[in-house]
């Protein structure tokens, strides 16, 4: 989080307390996993972006070992930008030779997103 | 109406960034889902910037990211039903629009991740114009809303 402090300081928002920050920015994404056997379900709640993404890909690397299904809840996911795309896509590799990965309940937002971007061909979607 | 933005393009200013693009569309009552479509452009033309701009070239010309750092500057117009956004830079001459679409139709082995970031922003966006001028690379992205 060094970098966070830092950049809060030089940009001088004195009005707000380090701590309030920190927890705001903590907050963007949250992700609760699940691993029953085999099983691994990650629901993701908040926004996945450039800022979030290296959470999630810190949590699965950790997590994928041994998963023979992974599944993402997706259904207070707000927020997915190519970032977000790229870990997803790599958990996607991951599990093309390990088992399977299913996507569900993506909102109306995050699905346009995987419309647009060839995504709802790769995953599947539930 | 017309408000400007600027900060050191760095991947750490992008929540300040997207916070101020978002704070200006919600006071102009820009509804939910055209403000995310926005600020997606927004992430992904930022954080291009911030990777790449001011990076090193290396021998074959190609730019090395996260190797420098510099100033940019956003502008957020908006005019009767339209919103503008102008991004700028004091970077290495580059016209994202000029990119190769990526095959969106490859496998997931196949894919690649690289070039999605500017045709997302392309498809959340109605037009994208760039121009190189004094020195600057300045890209203005629009949408009706």
């Amino acid at each position: 989080m060094l970098l966070e402090y830092n950049n809060f300081k030089i940009l001088g928002q004195e009005s707000r307390s380090l701590l309030a920050y920190e927890k705001e920015y903590k907050n963007m994404l949250n992700i609760k996993d699940e691993k029953n056997g085999g099983d691994l379900i990650v629901e993701l709640e908040g926004r996945l972006d450039t800022t979030t993404s290296p959470q999630l890909e810190e949590k699965i690397n950790a997590v994928i070992d041994g998963v023979s299904k992974l599944t993402f809840d997706l259904k207070n996911l707000e927020y997915i930008s190519s970032a977000g795309l790229r870990v997803l896509l790599s958990a996607q590799k991951v599990m093309n030779k390990q088992g399977r990965m299913v996507v569900n309940n993506p909102t109306e937002e995050v699905q346009e997103i995987f419309d647009v971007t060839g995504f709802s061909d790769i995953f599947t979607i539930q | 109406m017309k408000k400007s933005f600027e900060c050191e393009a760095t991947i750490e200013n992008l929540e300040k960034v997207m916070r101020f693009v978002e704070g200006e569309l919600e006071a102009q009552d820009c509804d939910r889902a055209h403000i995310m479509q926005i600020t997606l452009a927004v992430e992904e033309i930022y954080v291009n910037i911030a990777h790449y701009a001011y990076g090193k070239l290396d021998k074959e010309g190609k730019t090395i990211p996260d190797t420098g750092i510099g100033p940019m500057e956003l502008d957020l117009m908006t005019d009767g039903g339209q919103v503008y956004l102008t991004f700028k830079d004091e970077g290495v001459p580059y016209n994202p629009l000029e990119r190769e679409k990526p095959d969106i139709t490859l496998s997931a082995e196949d894919r690649e991740i690289g070039g999605l970031g500017i045709f997302m922003a392309k498809k959340s966006m109605d037009e994208i114009t760039y121009d190189y001028k004094d020195g600057k690379n300045i890209l203005t992205l629009m949408k009706h809303i």
